[in-house]
Formats: structure tokens, C-alpha cells, sequence
């Protein structure tokens, strides 16, 4: 297995433990603060900080494509 | 746990906005750490030569978990708060992500008051503790790092006292900071 295919599904692994504990977060925010503006503003950021981050990873993945990243996966 | 039929909310304050940033400044600090290595050869740093996309997803990773972080401390400074009414002060602590600590504390309870701001930054921006000591033997309720103690721990006096002259009637309203 190549350095690329265990960096990528090491950052699937992370991406997915982040996502959850993101929903978390969020949830309990909302469950105890309600949907308040500092609340907003907070999450609001959050996602465009993060869906940025994902944007500029995700294009970059896009160009390399799946045979560079998981190029075992045809022989399935 | 909830407030009686009678009991209003007078003040609800959390700790300075300035607690938040400084705690911030951190992970916005940490967030320039991989442009300063930039300039360092990647190369020479790991002793070989590293693939591209390895580092974006390195960083992807680094950076989502930076921006995590941030927003626990957020969650954090968000989910402490105090809570004055007519006839409680109730502290609510979120101590980790599950973790949360509710306490209330009749006014006509508490002992003593004491305001206190110690240091630089507390003297500039004008935050700093309120210690509540109350009867028994609880453990007394803390304000940490509340904007403008002084007068929080006055309106709470001016409630004790108001607590203790009627002690089945709301205290009087009107008490603003």
C-alpha cells in the first residue's frame, strides 16, 4: 500500500471522528442555547471555515483521482 | 432544573469576551505554524521527498482539527453561565463535552459577596470573580472572569437583603447593571 492510499484513508478515518464530534457540538449548543445570534455566528463560521477546507482537499483529490489514492480498489 | 412560577430572570452573564479571544489567539497563532514551514524545505525536514497530496491531506486534516478545537472553546466559554434571579443564583458549568453542572443557591442562603480583579488584563477591561459564600457546608459558587464584578456582586447584595427582609415575597425588580 502506497504512502498516498494510507494518508487518505488515515484523513477518512479523522474526517469522519471531526464530522461527529462536530454534530456534537453543534447539537448541544442548540440543545442548551437554542438557536441564539453568538450561536449562529459560531456555527455559521464554522461551516465556512471547514466546507472551505474541505473544498480546497476535495479538488485537490479530484485532480489525483481515485486510481493514485486507492488504486488497489480495481483489483475488487 | 427550572425556575419557579413566581421567580424572574434579572441577569445572566458569562465569562468576558476577552477570555474567548485570548484562548483564540492560540489556535489562530497555530493556524501560521505550516506557512512559517513553507519557507523550510519539506525535503531536508523529513529526510525525504513528500508526495503532495500526502501534505494537503495532512493539512486538510491539521486545519479541520485546528478549526474543532476553536470551536470547543467556544462551546466552552458559550456554555458557562450564571444565572441571578429574585430569589437564586444558579451556576451552570459545562466542564467537558459531557459533563455539565448545574447548581442553585437560594439568595436568603448566601453568607457573603466578594468581588475581586487581580491583574493586567482584568484592570484594563474591568472582569474578574465573584465569590458567593453561602450557609453550610457547600462549596461556595464562583463568577469566573464575569465583566464588571463589582456591580454584579452589588445587585446580588441589594437581592440578599431583599431576600432576607421578605423572605416569601419575589425580591423588588428593577435592579440593572
Amino acid at each position: 500500500m502506497s504512502l498516498v492510499s494510507i494518508a487518505f484513508i488515515l484523513f477518512l478515518l479523522f474526517a469522519a471522528i471531526w464530522a461527529l464530534m462536530s454534530a456534537i457540538m453543534v447539537l448541544l449548543l442548540i440543545r442548551y442555547e437554542g438557536l441564539s445570534v453568538a450561536t449562529w455566528i459560531a456555527v455559521g463560521l464554522y461551516g465556512i471555515v471547514s466546507g472551505a477546507i474541505f473544498l480546497v482537499v476535495g479538488s485537490h483529490l479530484a485532480i489525483v483521482g481515485i486510481d493514485t489514492l486507492l488504486p488497489f480498489i480495481s483489483t475488487y | 432544573m427550572s425556575l419557579f412560577d413566581h421567580e424572574r430572570v434579572l441577569l445572566k452573564v458569562r465569562s468576558h469576551p476577552i477570555i474567548f479571544i485570548v484562548r483564540s489567539l492560540l489556535f489562530i497563532t497555530l493556524g501560521f505554524v505550516p506557512l512559517g514551514l513553507a519557507s523550510v524545505n519539506v525535503q531536508e525536514l523529513f529526510g525525504r521527498e513528500v508526495d503532495e497530496t500526502v501534505l494537503v491531506l495532512g493539512l486538510g486534516i491539521y486545519y479541520l482539527y485546528l478549526a474543532l478545537f476553536l470551536l470547543f472553546t467556544f462551546f466552552d466559554h458559550h456554555l458557562d453561565i450564571w444565572i441571578l434571579t429574585d430569589s437564586h443564583v444558579i451556576n451552570v458549568e459545562q466542564n467537558s463535552l459531557f459533563s455539565r453542572n448545574v447548581a442553585k443557591q437560594e439568595l436568603s442562603r448566601i453568607q457573603d459577596v466578594e468581588a475581586q480583579i487581580k491583574g493586567i488584563l482584568p484592570t484594563i477591561f474591568n472582569y474578574g470573580n465573584v465569590y458567593i459564600q453561602t450557609a453550610g457546608t457547600e462549596e461556595r459558587i464562583t463568577f469566573t472572569a464575569v465583566p464588571n464584578p463589582r456591580a454584579i456582586a452589588d445587585t446580588i447584595i441589594r437581592l440578599m437583603d431583599d431576600a432576607r427582609k421578605e423572605p416569601d415575597a419575589p425580591a423588588s425588580a428593577g435592579h440593572k447593571l
